[in-house]
């Protein structure tokens, strides 16, 4: 009971914006998940921004397990802006650019953004072949995409 | 032709990654770039991923033939046959974005992948016979020395 009380209280003193009232989302979290079919994806939950961390081949027979994990964790804790960090993708064929169109079609819907992070070069060429990045933005780092969206979310804020 | 290698997998997307093992180590013997490996690695694996997710449309098991053979010193030929449900329209097909598959979120983008990586693509189909996709790579890493 009394454990309620203080949520409440650190939420209502909160001087954020409206999102910031979830007390789940306080406190950076991080999952991991190792897939069964050969892929790991490590989950950081930074404010209202997920940053996925893919590790392995991202292949047709990886993105299926993958899409659920990201979409689980989404749910979890939506709403939330999503960050692809591709750093420790060593291959990625169009199942990644089918994986990535669909979490970008699905947060758009409920009105969040992505941007993808640090991809090695083969990587980014099939993104950018598939035209990914005039859809949403590229940051070398996850720490950058990370800043961007925040920045992003100040600038909507305001305006509101 | 030389060096003629010929390799039937199980149609299953496990063998992804076994697939581009294969295309790896054959592709090796050309001395390619990195990029360049990659590159047909992706093609074949794009092929091969079709085959299974179209040709065999997930269900009925079957088998996938590669054949690589080269065909001058700096030249790579590999071939991708199914006995799947084939391709009625091959140009549509083959046009970006195209998918017949909408659930689950394909991207339509294969047979692009394979065109922009190779330096030819040919497709012959037949509806209920299967598909054969040639792919042609040159490596011209000396060349260019």
């Amino acid at each position: 009971m009394w454990l309620s009380c203080f949520f409440d209280k650190r939420s209502q003193a909160s001087p954020y914006s409206p999102k910031d009232f979830s007390p789940k989302l306080r406190y950076h979290k991080i999952r991991s998940v190792k897939g069964e079919k050969g892929m790991e994806v490590i989950f950081e939950v930074n404010e209202n921004v997920l940053v996925a961390r893919l590790f392995g081949e991202l292949d047709h027979h990886a993105a299926a397990g993958i899409r659920e994990d990201i979409d689980r964790s989404l749910e979890r804790c939506a709403p939330c802006d999503l960050v692809f960090d591709f750093e420790k993708v060593t291959y990625m064929d169009s199942a990644g650019i089918g994986m990535v169109l669909g979490r970008y079609r699905r947060l758009r819907e409920a009105g969040g953004s992505v941007v993808i992070a640090s991809c090695a070069k083969t990587v980014r060429g099939i993104l950018h072949m598939a035209g990914i990045f005039s859809l949403m933005p590229y940051a070398q780092t996850r720490e950058e995409a990370v800043k961007l969206l925040k920045e992003k979310e100040a600038a909507e804020w305001k305006e509101f | 032709m030389e060096r003629i290698l010929k390799v039937q997998v199980e149609a299953a997307l496990e063998n992804l990654r076994l697939v581009r093992g294969i295309t790896a180590a054959y592709a090796s013997e050309l001395d390619p770039t990195v990029e360049e490996l990659t590159e047909i690695r992706t093609a074949v694996s794009e092929a091969f991923s079709n085959a299974v997710i179209h040709g065999y449309a997930g269900q009925l098991r079957g088998k996938v033939d590669l054949e690589f053979a080269l065909i001058s010193r700096t030249a790579l030929m590999i071939k991708v046959i199914d006995k799947g449900v084939g391709i009625e329209d091959i140009a549509r097909a083959m046009e970006p974005l195209f998918t017949t598959d909408s659930g689950e979120e394909r991207s339509g983008m294969g047979f692009t992948v394979m065109e922009s990586f190779m330096d030819k693509i040919k497709v012959d189909s037949r509806p209920d016979e299967g598909t054969t996709v040639t792919m042609i790579k040159n490596i011209d890493a000396y060349e260019q020395i």
